[in-house]
C-alpha cells in the first residue's frame, strides 16, 4: 500500500515539472500584454507616412478576418508607391498564428511581384521584411526600421518569460 | 496482485497528467479553431467580378428608377429647365456613377485602386504599363464588357521611347486600333500624361517630354475622333499632392480626376 502511494507520488512529481515547463513554453507567448507589445513595436517602426488599416484592409491584403483574431493592429503606407507595412496579430491558437504567418509571406510575394522591375528600393525593403512568430503572436514589418521592430518584439517576450 | 496495483497507480497518474494538460492549457482547447470565414471569402474571390458588378448595377439602377418615380415629374422638369444639373462629387457618388466603366492604365492609374477610389472591377492597371505592351490589359478590360473605356498610359513610354513622341504615338495608335477592332462602338477616352515635378525631370531628364508627348497624343486623338482629357491642371499649386518620387500622386487628386472623366463621358 505504502509502496503504491510512493510510486504514484514519484510519477506525479516527475510529470509535474515536465508539464509545467511544456505549458510555460506553449502558453507564455499569449500572456504578453498585447497593448504594451503593440506600443513597443509601433514605436520602433516610427509609423511616419503610414496610416492605420481597418478590418476590410486586413481582409483585402491578407485574406484574414479580424474578428477571428484575439488582437491585431495594421499599419499601411499612405502612398501607393510605398511598401511600408506593419501587422501585429495575437491569435487564438498557434495554428491560427501559422495561418497569419503564411498570409504575411503571401503578402510579401504579392508586393514583390507588384514592384519587381519597377521599384528596386521597394523590392529591397520587401526583401528585408521581417516575419516573426512567438507562440500565438505574429509580427510582420516592411520598413527601414524592420530590425528595430523585430528587436522590440523579441525583447517583449524575453522580458516576460525569464 | 502487486503488479496489478502498480498498473492501476500508473493509470491514475496518467489520468491526472491528462487532466492537468486539459485544464492548464487553454491554447490546447482552442487548437481546433480555424478561420470559418476564410472559405466564404475564398468562394467570393472565385466569383466573376463582371457578373457581380452587373448584378450590383442592375440593383442600383432599379433603386434609381424607384427614387425617380418617387420624386415625381418635378425633377425632370427642373433638370430640363436648368440644363446642367449638379451631380454630387463625393467619393461614393463618383464610384457609383462610374458604374461599369473601366480605366486601363499604369502605376498612376493604379492609384484609383490602391486608394480605393474605384472598385477593382473598374480598373485594369499595371506598374510599368506602356502603349506597346498594353495588348493583354486592353483584352482584359474589354472582357469586362465596359460601357465606357478610359486610357491612362504614357508615363513609362517616355523612357521607353527615349523621348521620341512619334514612336509613342505609333504604339498608342496600335492600342486604339485594337479597341476599335474588338469594340467598334465603345466610347473611348484618352487621358493625358499627368505632369511631374521639376525634381523628377532633374533626376530623369526624359520626364521633360511630358508636354510634347501630350501634344502628340492630342493630335492622335483628334485624328481618331476620340476625346482627349487633360486633367493636369488639377495638380497646379499642389506640390504636396505628389509622392516623394515627384511623379506619382497621393490620394488627394484622384476624386477630382475621376469627376473630370465622368463629366467628359456624361456619366
Amino acid at each position: 500500500m505504502k509502496d503504491r502511494g510512493l510510486k504514484m507520488a514519484k510519477i506525479v512529481l516527475l510529470a509535474l515539472p515536465v508539464l509545467m515547463f511544456w505549458m510555460i513554453l506553449r502558453g507564455s507567448a499569449g500572456e504578453v500584454d498585447f497593448s504594451l507589445l503593440r506600443e513597443d513595436v509601433e514605436q520602433a517602426v516610427g509609423l511616419t507616412g503610414m496610416k492605420q488599416g481597418d478590418a476590410r484592409l486586413l481582409r483585402r491584403f491578407y485574406g484574414l478576418n479580424g474578428e477571428e483574431l484575439e488582437n491585431w493592429t495594421l499599419w499601411t503606407a499612405e502612398d501607393n508607391m510605398a511598401v511600408e507595412e506593419l501587422l501585429l496579430a495575437e491569435c487564438e491558437t498557434e495554428e491560427q498564428a501559422e495561418q497569419v504567418r503564411q498570409a504575411a509571406e503571401a503578402r510579401v510575394e504579392t508586393q514583390k511581384k507588384n514592384f519587381e522591375g519597377y521599384g528596386p528600393e521597394q523590392v529591397q525593403l520587401l526583401d528585408d521584411s521581417v516575419i516573426r512568430t512567438k507562440g500565438t503572436c505574429v509580427l510582420f514589418v516592411v520598413s527601414a526600421q524592420a530590425r528595430q521592430a523585430e528587436d522590440a518584439f523579441e525583447k517583449a517576450f524575453a522580458f516576460r518569460r525569464f | 496482485m502487486r503488479r496489478k496495483r502498480a498498473g492501476r497507480g500508473f493509470l491514475a497518474a496518467a489520468f491526472l497528467a491528462a487532466l492537468l494538460v486539459w485544464q492548464g492549457n487553454r491554447i490546447w482547447q482552442k487548437e481546433q479553431e480555424q478561420f470559418p470565414a476564410v472559405a466564404w471569402i475564398t468562394a467570393l474571390e472565385q466569383k466573376d467580378t463582371g457578373e457581380i458588378k452587373a448584378e450590383l448595377n442592375a440593383r442600383d439602377e432599379a433603386e434609381r428608377q424607384q427614387a425617380l418615380a418617387g420624386s415625381g415629374t418635378q425633377t425632370g422638369a427642373e433638370g430640363a429647365g436648368s440644363g446642367a444639373e449638379e451631380k454630387p462629387a463625393d467619393r461614393e457618388s463618383l464610384k457609383k456613377r462610374f458604374g461599369q466603366s473601366v480605366i486601363v492604365g499604369d502605376s498612376v492609374a493604379e492609384g484609383f485602386l490602391d486608394y480605393e477610389i474605384l472598385d477593382p472591377s473598374s480598373i485594369v492597371a499595371e506598374k510599368g504599363l506602356r502603349a506597346d505592351s498594353a495588348g493583354p490589359d486592353i483584352e482584359k478590360a474589354l472582357s469586362l464588357s465596359p460601357t465606357h473605356l478610359f486610357l491612362s498610359i504614357g508615363l513609362n513610354d517616355l523612357e521607353y521611347c527615349k523621348g521620341d513622341s512619334s514612336r509613342f504615338v505609333r504604339d498608342y495608335e496600335g492600342v486604339l486600333q485594337q479597341i476599335r477592332e474588338q469594340a467598334p462602338d465603345l466610347p473611348v477616352y484618352v487621358n493625358a500624361i499627368m505632369p511631374v515635378l521639376p525634381a523628377a525631370v532633374e533626376e530623369k531628364p526624359v520626364f521633360g517630354y511630358v508636354e510634347e508627348f501630350n501634344g502628340a497624343l492630342k493630335e492622335l486623338c483628334e485624328k481618331w475622333g476620340i476625346p482627349f482629357l487633360d486633367s493636369g491642371d488639377i495638380l497646379e499649386g499642389h506640390e504636396d499632392w505628389y509622392q516623394k518620387d515627384s511623379v506619382h500622386l497621393t490620394s488627394e487628386p484622384y476624386t477630382q480626376w475621376l469627376a473630370r472623366m465622368e463629366e467628359a463621358a456624361g456619366l
